[in-house]
């Protein structure tokens, strides 16, 4: 049933990926993109990682990319604008060299012994990837830091940074 | 159980994809949709890891957790940006945006 799930949920998240980085509306491969968020957050939940599948959905899936998707309703790129996104003779060198090394990479991997040591069934830990978990590492317990909290305000700063940025960029007159 | 194997061959295909979608495209969007992708690659190798090989500790997770607030922050101020080229120069093609001045 895990193969299976893992199968299906991977190479959902391959062909839409794919769809996304090939198609050329960009509105349908945002869409695409946000279908392939879903497919990743059933992984985590394979890896029993709860709250990151639930984070995914609800960052990625509705703020981040719907961000995108207004975006590019801003634009209103016209069917001619966009189809002139044509593929040229370096991009087949490309094509070539990356096919290359991913499945010279993946050649490695799949027959690695050193990897396939880790795979022997473990017993997960009752507090493996939920709230609890992450609030203790984030915020800590009362009167301790915990082992994260300070990236966790540098992030809270990075991220009021790019509010206040994205405002004035966008802005009609800088 | 899945093998990890199984695990790291997804994760490097899909940021494989990433990588020729940053390559192959002239849409600044899409670019920055593949730089998702990308992101999104080294988040389940991350957590898959985390799961196989360090199960007593949460810090996989909590990494990942963090690198989902780079990007919203990162495709915030990108989308700014791309808003602002936009309206100057009334494309978005990284073929045309050639120049540093108009």
């Amino acid at each position: 049933m895990e193969t299976f799930l893992f199968y299906f949920f991977g190479v959902g998240l391959l062909t839409t990926a794919g769809t996304a980085v090939v198609l050329k509306n960009p509105m349908h491969s945002i869409i695409s993109m946000i279908v392939s968020f879903f497919f990743i957050s059933g992984l985590y939940l394979l890896l029993s990682a709860q709250f990151l599948a639930v984070i995914q959905i609800m960052v990625y899936a509705g703020a981040i990319l719907v961000l995108f998707l207004f975006v590019i309703m801003l634009f209103d790129l016209q069917k001619s604008e966009y189809q002139k996104d044509k593929f040229t003779k370096f991009d087949i060198v490309s094509v070539l060299l990356v096919g290359f090394g991913a499945s010279k990479l993946i050649a490695l991997v799949i027959t690695s012994n050193s990897v396939a040591n880790y795979n022997k069934a473990k017993t997960i830990p009752e507090n493996f990837g939920t709230v609890k978990t992450f609030a203790f590492s984030l915020f800590g317990s009362p009167g301790v830091l915990g082992k994260h909290t300070f990236v966790f305000e540098a992030i809270s700063i990075l991220l009021l940074a790019a509010i206040i940025s994205a405002v004035v960029l966008a802005k009609k007159r800088l | 159980m899945v093998s990890l194997n199984l695990f790291i061959a997804l994760g490097i295909i899909l940021f494989f994809i990433g990588l020729l979608g940053v390559l192959i495209r002239r849409n600044i969007v899409i670019i920055m949709i593949s730089v998702e992708i990308m992101l999104n690659a080294v988040n389940i190798l991350l957590v898959a890891f985390n799961r196989y090989k360090f199960i007593e500790n949460n810090d996989g997770l909590t990494y990942s957790f963090f690198i989902i607030a780079v990007a919203a922050a990162e495709a915030s101020v990108g989308l700014a940006i791309l808003i602002a080229v936009y309206r100057k120069r009334k494309t978005v093609f990284v073929n045309k945006l050639n120049t540093m001045s108009n």
